[in-house]
């Protein structure tokens, strides 16, 4: 602990000397020097300062003229309107709370320092989501705030049981993360681990809640992702509903949920926005999708590469007739474009949006029909690649359409060296990677494993909303989520018996 | 494991312990039942299957009285006990061992199958690295890796064989069956004890029953898995007795899957089912076989702590990787295993049944901890 120093002298010294001499530091003195007003003016509210601190003492040396003020701290503070007030003994407090844009407040003779909240926060508004958009629900995504986000939450779960905890990580960064989940349904191992995990290390920064992911993941050498992070407050809501935790990170618009099955990753808010029947059917291409985005290359090469027997003949015959020219070999040939692909796909990431969608879709034309033309690709070859590239993109998070995006290069090899049997046995041996896999205790591919058929009706399909119990699988502190009232019939006509 | 998370230790729920069961039988059924039960009973050979049926009662009352007076120890244990330490060692090490030469003779055959059905250009030792490298890594992960993929797989490759055995029935001509007992009581015996070696997983029990909670359904879910497995078997054999005739299936080592590649599904992009199926087949297979890995080698590993258990399973699977590579010639590894699957259960059904009985007479019931 640093003592604060009374002359306004020494104290000025020492806050220019720990922080620098930095050049956006400003002091300000008042009321006829007594009163010295210190902050930097990048990261406060400049009007603020005007109109709360100088003036308003400027006011009090004049109500005292001719007179000096007296070195009273209560005449000075009553007059300044400013919000959250905070007493410092500590000249290093002091120095923090200027760092999170803060204006202390120094008396000449006082080894006391008073600070206010005039954080100027730099944010993009709040936003649609950009990178899980749905046709149906709320079209509100976090935005770098965590003021903002803790908003958010707030203004979808008014309850007294949301608990938000906040820490802060990272030595020199001083990033604020706050933890949050439902006090009545969180199971309070999960907090507990979650409170252990972010305590367990020191770093001297977080610049973004993907390094958190990392730090706290059940194994981060996986290529799976064992957290789940969302830009939506809905589906936080949803996840908090049924047990989970969400970890926000300041100037991050990503929460991390936890913990995450495979099964979550593909799931989409608005599978809950639509009924059942059009719920289940989105849901059910979506994983049809992801099933044909990782494995129709690797098919393909095994049974038209190495096991070509179990074509019928005419369908082998007529995708064969189709490489006639091709130069390179078949799997040669689908790695090229595949590798293109991924390319493309990177590239058109860093493009400036207007430019990235023309010259993506130039691009893939024009490369597409020369590449055939030039027979370094077959028609067929072609189809399957962008059939697996749309595909690869159906599930709803980006992070496990990536992972097997990679996954898939390995089944491909393994086709193109043993065929369908390489295929079984590479595919076998990453389910095994998943299916050992377990996220803040709990199994990353449940319910299918360990198996829970009750919990099977989440997953290829939706759960009815009607259903009246949670899920097991979270271990949520109370199973029933809902019940009708007195009277309501359920929808088959049955009475409730819940 | 994890390295992070706290977990309850493992046990065995009814649910979990059948799931095991389905898809370690269904794993180790070699395709072959019709074959042996047409061999031996002709056209109404599937009475072997009911009779077979009626043999492994007896042995699942067995196991759940085992389990009973030693609520909390497995047959390694228990043997211990019954049987006095040294006696028990050695007979436990003869006892895994017959596990061990049996996962030996399995891949072989196993990898015999593939190479003839997928990959007949492949060198042998390919192939057998790839079954090494595929079930190796389940059983890496000791009982949870191979009850979390057993679990994973169960609902897929169930359904999968199921309704490609009733497609199977494509072509069945009732006329190949006979309804009546065609053939001397003595032959179905020896026709259910040959088929009994189908239920060889069940036999397993013993060692892991110390993990099994609920000991009062364990009789039920036995008897669920098994006949289960047995409604699924049934339709293998009368399928394959009714296209093929009796006669005529017995060229087929793996009759079932001559069967499944008879099966004609127009507008299916593929040709034949059978590969498909083979391959939902290898992914019980493996299971299976990660399963035989870990009670060895955790079976090793609780007689002699101080071994690691990955260690274990690396030198199996270098043993077995081995000895898979030895015998020369493909058929007499085939005639090996047939026998030896037949008589391997003598001794699996046997050394529990001796540790019972002399704990039994000894009176010695199990009241430690394993």
């Amino acid at each position: 602990m640093d003592l604060i120093q009374s002359s306004p002298k020494d104290f000025i010294l020492y806050i220019r000397k720990e922080l620098n001499e930095s050049a956006d530091l400003r002091f300000e003195s008042a009321a006829a020097g007594e009163v010295t007003v210190i902050y930097l003016s990048s990261i406060v509210n400049q009007r603020e300062i005007e109109e709360h601190f100088l003036k308003p003492l400027e006011q009090v040396r004049i109500d005292n003229a001719p007179k000096k003020p007296q070195r009273n701290w209560e005449t000075f503070i009553a007059a300044i309107p400013a919000k959250d007030r905070l007493k410092r003994e500590d000249a290093q407090a002091v120095l923090a709370d200027i760092l999170r844009g803060k204006t202390a407040v120094h008396l000449a003779g006082s080894n006391l320092v008073y600070t206010f909240d005039t954080r100027k926060v730099v944010k993009r508004q709040i936003n649609v989501p950009m990178f899980e958009r749905t046709l149906r629900g709320p079209q509100l995504a976090f935005n770098e705030s965590l003021a903002d986000n803790l908003a958010l939450i707030r203004q979808g779960i008014k309850s007294k049981e949301l608990v938000i905890e906040k820490l802060t990580l990272g030595t020199i960064t001083q990033t604020e993360i706050a933890i949050c989940y439902l006090g009545n349904l969180a199971s309070p191992a999960l907090t507990r681990e979650v409170r252990q995990r972010l305590e367990s290390f020191e770093i001297d920064g977080i610049p973004d809640s993907g390094y958190l992911e990392q730090l706290i993941t059940d194994n981060p050498w996986s290529l799976l992702p064992l957290t789940q992070s969302t830009e939506r407050p809905d589906r936080l809501t949803a996840g908090l509903l049924n047990g989970k935790a969400a970890i926000l990170t300041d100037n991050s618009p990503q929460v991390i949920l936890i913990p995450t099955t495979a099964n979550d990753l593909y799931q989409s808010p608005e599978d809950y926005y639509f009924g059942f029947w059009l719920g289940s059917f989105l849901r059910f291409f979506r994983i049809v999708g992801n099933n044909i985005a990782v494995a129709l290359p690797g098919l393909y090469i095994a049974l038209l590469g190495v096991n070509p027997e179990l074509l019928p003949i005419r369908f082998a015959l007529t995708v064969s007739g189709s490489r006639m020219g091709v130069a390179v070999p078949l799997i040669i040939e689908l790695l090229i474009m595949e590798v293109l692909l991924e390319i493309f796909q990177e590239a058109s990431l860093r493009l400036p949006m207007p430019v990235s969608q023309v010259l993506g879709i130039a691009a893939g034309i024009v490369l597409a029909t020369a590449s055939v033309a030039a027979g370094i690709v077959s028609n067929a070859t072609m189809v399957i690649v962008v059939i697996t590239a749309i595909a690869s993109f159906s599930g709803p998070d980006y992070s496990i359409g990536l992972s097997w995006r990679i996954l898939k290069f390995i089944l491909v090899l393994a086709a193109a060296f043993l065929g369908l049997f390489g295929l079984t046995i590479a595919g076998i041996m990453i389910l095994t990677h998943a299916a050992i896999q377990n996220s803040f205790g709990t199994p990353y591919l449940a319910p299918w494993s360990p198996i829970d058929f009750r919990g099977l009706i989440d997953t290829v399909i939706r759960r009815p909303i009607w259903w009246s119990k949670r899920m097991k699988l979270y271990q949520p502190s109370d199973l029933t989520r809902f019940r009708w009232k007195g009277g309501r019939k359920k929808p088959n006509g049955q009475e409730d018996t819940n | 494991m994890d390295r992070r998370t706290q977990t309850k230790p493992l046990t065995i729920p009814p649910g979990m312990l059948w799931t095991l069961l389905v898809v370690t039988l269904l794993g180790q059924d070699f395709l072959n039942q019709p074959h042996y039960a047409a061999k031996i009973c002709g056209a109404s050979g599937y009475w072997t299957l009911l009779i077979a049926f009626v043999l492994i009662i007896p042995v699942i009352f067995l196991i759940a009285a085992f389990k009973r007076r030693f609520p909390k120890q497995n047959l390694l244990n228990a043997s211990a006990l019954a049987l006095g330490r040294p006696l028990a060692l050695v007979a436990n090490l003869l006892y895994l061992s017959l596990f061990l030469i049996y996962a030996i003779l399995a891949i072989r055959d196993a990898t015999d199958l593939v190479m003839s059905y997928m990959l007949d250009r492949t060198p042998l030792w390919i192939a057998l690295l790839c079954f090494l490298l595929g079930s190796g890594y389940i059983a890496l992960n000791g009982f949870s890796g191979v009850i979390r993929m057993v679990s994973f797989v169960l609902i897929p490759t169930v359904f999968f064989r199921f309704f490609i055995q009733i497609f199977a029935f494509q072509q069945f001509s009732v006329s190949h069956l006979l309804p009546l007992l065609t053939t001397t009581p003595v032959k179905y015996l020896q026709g259910g004890l040959l088929l009994v070696n189908g239920f060889m997983p069940v036999v397993t029990i013993p060692l892991i029953s110390h993990l099994i909670e609920q000991p009062r359904k364990l009789s039920a879910t036995i008897f669920g898995a098994a006949g289960s497995v047995s409604l699924l078997f049934l339709l293998e054999i009368l399928g394959t007795i009714g296209v093929f005739g009796a006669t005529f299936l017995q060229r087929f080592a793996w009759s079932n899957l001559a069967l499944v590649q008879r099966i004609n599904i127009p507008y299916l992009v593929l040709e034949q089912i059978g590969p498909l199926f083979l391959v939902v087949w290898l992914t019980m297979f493996l299971c299976s076989m990660a399963f035989n890995f870990y009670l060895v080698a955790g079976g090793v590993q609780q007689m002699f702590p101080r071994f690691n258990y990955r260690l274990l399973v690396l030198i199996l699977l270098a043993v077995v990787g081995a000895a898979g590579l030895l015998p020369p010639n493909m058929s007499l590894v085939t005639r090996i295993f047939s026998v030896y699957r037949v008589w391997v259960m003598a001794p699996l059904i046997g050394y529990p049944l001796i540790v019972y009985g002399m704990a039994l007479i000894r009176g010695i019931t199990g009241k430690c901890e394993v």
